[in-house]
């Protein structure tokens, strides 16, 4: 399919809603697949985000994070950029790192992606995914949720 | 010290805690409450300042070197006319904080309400309350309502002020019969706490509008033969990075900024003013017509601004009495 096409295709498939749990996915290859669902032209709504899971020790992956949070606007912290501390959030900005952010179309596409914390009462009857290219069972490693992650951070439960 | 030099680093001379922007509003809305149990009551009050005056007491702090002698001290005094609960406001927790589970208004409001609010026209009072008492399991936190009634004091304001006031208790439903209790009648400070106590004042400081960095930063004044400016900062930063540091002190807004003092002690709570008031009333603020509070030492804000009296969030000492006091001053303050 050529590009031009692909486009074509993405504005007719605007506005079909996927629901996504997060529970027990690896948050990377969760948003780099929701990155591609949106690019297409879905809108996705991620559940659960704080049971998203990153694989490797929670020490090391913590400092990761410490270290990122660092950066900011030395003449003023306050224009940012801005590190989000929630759950939600985090994952939001996760997927934002995946997209053309500083295309319209990237831009576009990250405004048809919501995230939520635990399962908001409207999505009780539809119908949600359980990713399977996200699964974390198959991991051996150790691992942390991205809600431990953000209670580190501060967040309150 | 020499001229032209001063010292490679310094203390910054104001605090960088704060942002110097102006309220967004004028009647506090406080963050935190005390911590509470026991018999329900709201944990805060409003009132508004009146003026300061001086008062001779006997220190009853145990370990003070002054135990049990006279001292004197400044008193902020706060004129409390009743406040009047006209809603019930709960709350549920989500995953996102603390969200509006119900509301539930009196059937009958002051009419110097309606200056400050549109009120609904067919209300149906039973059937609100059946929609919070089905939402009361939900409910984590129990919050009253109120107004104030300025126009009961002598200072000429008419619309009334509102706030959330948190209803410590036990259990919700305790709370929930306290407040249905309470719903569209008055309450007195003498309710809600008692002489001796310690109480936060939060409100909103002085204004003093567009100000240097002198008066806003406190930076010094440089010497007479500087160069453009003696009332600037040396030097606003290096050549690089080429921008102003945010810590930087520069001119801008400077008061009308919430501000919390913590730990006021109540000296007294009075009814009759005309003991306190000094000859000729408050200046900028006349006589005290109702209840009234004295709080040891100052509070932020000027004159006739309402001020939220809260209890303690932080911790005071445990056994409190009642302060034995010797004499007020109602000595003129004018000429």
């Amino acid at each position: 399919m050529s590009k031009k096409q692909n486009n074509v295709a993405a504005t007719q498939v605007v506005r079909q809603k996927i629901n996504i749990d997060a529970d027990n996915a690896i948050l990377g290859r969760l948003s780099s697949e929701v990155a591609k669902y949106l690019l297409e032209g879905y809108a996705v709504n991620i559940l659960n985000c704080e049971k998203a899971i990153i694989s490797g020790k929670k020490h090391s992956i913590l400092k990761e994070y410490r270290v990122m949070q660092q950066i900011h606007t030395h003449t003023n912290p306050r224009r940012g950029p801005f590190h989000p501390k929630r759950p939600d959030r985090l994952v939001r900005r996760t997927v934002r790192g995946m997209l053309p952010w500083k295309k319209p179309r990237g831009k576009q596409a990250y405004h048809r992606l919501l995230t939520y914390i635990g399962v908001p009462e409207e999505f009780t009857k539809s119908e949600i995914i359980k990713p399977k290219f996200a699964d974390a069972n198959k991991l051996t490693s150790k691992r942390v949720t991205i809600g431990e992650l953000c209670k580190e951070f501060g967040w309150k439960e | 010290m020499f001229m032209g030099h001063r010292r490679v680093s310094a203390p910054h001379r104001s605090s960088l805690g704060y942002r110097r922007v102006r309220a967004r509003r004028i009647v506090p809305a406080p963050r935190d409450w005390q911590q509470y149990e026991g018999a329900p009551k709201l944990l805060g009050f409003l009132g508004i300042k009146a003026g300061m005056t001086h008062c001779a007491y006997i220190e009853d702090r145990p370990r003070s070197h002054l135990a049990n002698r006279e001292v004197t001290t400044a008193v902020t005094c706060i004129e409390t006319p009743p406040i009047v609960i006209f809603s019930l406001r709960g709350y549920k927790k989500t995953a996102y904080g603390l969200q509006i589970a119900a509301d539930l208004m009196a059937s009958e409001t002051k009419e110097e309400l309606k200056r400050k609010i549109k009120l609904p026209k067919n209300y149906d009072f039973k059937k609100s309350k059946k929609k919070f008492d089905d939402n009361l399991e939900a409910i984590v936190e129990l919050r009253a309502v109120v107004h104030t009634q300025p126009y009961l004091t002598g200072i000429g304001m008419k619309t009334p002020q509102i706030a959330e006031i948190k209803i410590g208790c036990n259990s919700i439903k305790e709370g929930y019969e306290y407040g249905l209790s309470l719903l569209g009648k008055e309450l007195l400070i003498r309710d809600v706490f008692k002489a001796g106590e310690f109480v936060d004042a939060m409100g909103v400081t002085k204004g003093k509008g567009f100000q240097g960095p002198v008066k806003r930063h406190g930076v010094k004044i440089l010497q007479h033969k500087s160069k453009g400016t003696k009332r600037g900062v040396g030097s606003i930063g290096p050549w690089t990075p080429a921008r102003t540091m945010w810590t930087i002190p520069r001119y801008g807004q400077m008061g009308f900024h919430m501000r919390t003092d913590y730990n006021k002690r109540i000296m007294q709570i009075g009814s009759d003013g005309a003991q306190i008031v000094p000859k000729g009333g408050f200046v900028k603020y006349g006589i005290v017509k109702n209840n009234y509070l004295l709080v040891k030492g100052s509070i932020p804000g000027s004159k006739k601004r309402t001020v939220m009296l809260r209890g303690p969030v932080r911790q005071v000492p445990q056994a409190i009495k009642e302060p034995q006091i010797l004499f007020i001053s109602t000595k003129s303050q004018q000429g």
